[in-house]
């Protein structure tokens, strides 16, 4: 059959076109290195001669962005399935504002300790996303059922709110603090290091296996609330734990790369495409279609023009933003 | 008769408003039977809240003679099945693919599919008639062909008991026919019980062994439908005037609406001079 043949080859597919993007941006930028001293840099990273740019700098960058394209994805993939809403994503849901807007006080009121603090930056980002979460649950839940199209009108709201609250406090900064606020408000992996990937990995670690162990009730919400518990899908609690997950990713991810939208609504829908609804499927696809996605569109920041970088977060939008306006159109 | 379910002051509602209370009802086992009722008179209710669907405020559903609002949810779902109204079908999943998750309430975490599932799996779709349009999209049936996948699901769930609110809603008199000689064909052949609930009274009379009649959400009789369905029962339940007639080919009740109760004159009048025209 040739829809089982394409879903076996996808992911093949799709890891190959990863390894080729990374390849392609470790020489992308200012400097260009040949592969050649790249390998060299690789297997001997203590030598004096190893390159500076490649372990310092873009590594540690390119990781970040396969890493956040990868968190991001799955985010939006199970809101996606939880709000029954094809277009539901961690930005539109307020997600990310929140998740901002306690990364900022924690940025406004520890300014000095942010890089010894890195690893506790994810936590403070969760507390603002699981804040947005509870108000979202309850603004969403009428008579102890959760009415999931409510979750996406309430996120919207919510997420103007933060928003308008991160600029406040961003009006009253020093220059210099407001300049690295505002970067990193629009989604920007730049002066990435070895900290922030340190900072990511051990969220991510125990966050991705905990959702694969959920594919099939993923795929049963999908049937709306009624078929899952009929057919013994605890629906409340699962929800409220895939809510979790979702939230617990999308923070982890914008405290260190800031407010990188569009990847959790735009990745799934295309993993869509290629492997259909089920989720067994479609988490591994989606994820390694985020991971393409960031990292593509951290290269071409970096590269369009020699002399300004272009912050990922905005080349996702400008790039995702009319996919959104089509996906819109094509669900009415 | 014996019976696999049975409730006993049952009520429930929402927001604080009580749809039904003080239900007492029994289901026969191997049998089929159909709540009827006008609308808003609470059968959908009875059935979410007998499916644990909906919490009850009070009052206790038995299933094999144990209550089932301590069962664990999958245990629940191992034991009774339940086509919800208007289910919404993911875009994009087989038939085979909506029958395996019928499996879910016998399947760990992250084990695949055993042998023994892709059997009743198999079973399920030849079941329905569904085995040849096993590898085709939900969404690119029709109505019909739809629901036979929706109940063999519910049938891959392996349970005695099967809960459908309302099967044949959308449908065209074909295919309705289609449904309820399925529905009649598993009960006969194995031995499911079925609990629905249906808006069309001769077709009630016609697929069921026993009617529970419910008005305002409380029970205004149960039987079988010799029994329920008499010109007194028609005007109380469903407020219209009606005639019943033998069918001349299933010698069943049938059941002839002419007018809503206190209504009719007119209509009869018209009736008549017409009838008396044509001879």
């Amino acid at each position: 059959m040739k829809a089982k043949n394409q879903k076996k080859v996808v992911p093949v597919f799709l890891w190959l076109a990863v390894i080729a993007a990374i390849l392609i941006s470790v020489n992308s930028g200012y400097a260009k290195l040949p592969y050649g001293d790249i390998l060299f840099s690789l297997l001997h990273p203590n030598h004096p001669e190893a390159s500076v740019v490649l372990l310092q700098i873009r590594l540690p960058r390119i990781l970040l962005a396969v890493l956040c394209g990868m968190g991001l994805a799955l985010s939006g993939c199970i809101l996606q399935a939880v709000t029954e809403n094809p277009l539901a994503d961690p930005g539109i849901l307020g997600i990310n504002a929140g998740a901002g807007f306690t990364v900022m006080l924690f940025l406004y009121f520890f300014p000095s300790l942010h890089i010894n603090a890195m690893l506790f930056q994810p936590l403070f980002a969760m507390a603002g996303g699981l804040l947005v979460a509870a108000i979202l649950y309850g603004f969403a839940k009428r008579s102890g059922k959760l009415r999931p199209s409510w979750l996406l009108l309430g996120g919207i709201g919510v997420s103007a709110g933060f928003s308008a609250l991160m600029l406040i406090m961003a009006s009253d900064m020093e220059n210099s603090s407001y300049q690295l606020v505002a970067r990193w408000l629009v989604g920007n992996i730049w002066g990435t290091s070895w900290y922030q990937v340190k900072a990511l990995i051990p969220y991510l670690l125990v966050l991705i296996p905990l959702l694969f162990t959920r594919t099939n009730i993923l795929d049963l919400l999908l049937l709306g609330e009624e078929a899952s518990l009929a057919l013994g899908v605890r629906v409340e609690r699962e929800r409220r734990i895939l809510l979790i997950v979702a939230v617990a990713l999308a923070s982890s991810c914008i405290a260190v790369s800031g407010g990188i939208g569009f990847v959790g609504l735009v990745a799934p829908h295309m993993a869509r495409k290629f492997v259909g609804v089920r989720h067994r499927a479609l988490l591994p696809a989606s994820m390694l279609l985020g991971s393409l996605l960031v990292l593509l569109a951290d290269t071409l920041g970096r590269s369009l023009f020699q002399h300004i970088e272009i912050p990922v977060g905005i080349v996702i939008s400008v790039l995702a933003a009319p996919y959104f306006l089509y996906l819109l159109r094509r669900q009415a | 008769m014996k019976f696999c379910m049975t409730t006993e002051h049952l009520a429930a509602g929402y927001d604080g408003h009580p749809v039904f209370r003080n239900l007492d009802l029994v289901i026969p086992s191997g049998k089929m039977t159909t709540l009827i009722g006008s609308n808003g008179s609470g059968k959908s209710t009875i059935l979410k809240t007998m499916s644990r669907l909906i919490a009850p405020t009070a009052g206790v559903v038995c299933l094999e003679g144990q209550s089932i609002h301590g069962m664990p949810t999958k245990l629940m779902a191992q034991k009774l099945a339940l086509l919800p109204q208007g289910a919404q079908t993911p875009t994009g999943i087989t038939v085979s693919e909506l029958v395996e998750y019928g499996r879910f309430p016998y399947r760990n975490k992250l084990s695949g599919l055993t042998a023994k599932d892709r059997e009743i799996i198999r079973w399920a779709l030849s079941s329905t008639n569904m085995s040849e349009l096993a590898g085709r999209e939900m969404d690119q049936l029709s109505g019909g062909q739809r629901q036979r996948g929706w109940i063999a699901m519910a049938l891959a769930q392996k349970t005695g008991i099967l809960f459908l609110d309302e099967p044949t809603t959308y449908l065209d008199i074909s295919h309705q026919l289609d449904i309820l000689q399925l529905l009649r064909k598993l009960n006969l052949e194995q031995g499911v019980t079925i609990v629905m609930v249906l808006h069309d009274l001769n077709h009630a009379i016609m697929f069921s062994d026993y009617l529970v009649a419910i008005k305002d959400g409380k029970k205004y009789g149960a039987g079988a439908p010799e029994e329920i369905v008499t010109p007194k029962t028609l005007r109380e339940v469903f407020d219209v005037e009606a005639e019943i007639i033998r069918h001349p080919v299933l010698h069943v009740p049938v059941c002839l609406p002419y007018g809503v109760r206190g209504q009719v004159f007119e209509a009869i009048n018209i009736d008549t001079k017409s009838g008396g025209n044509e001879k």
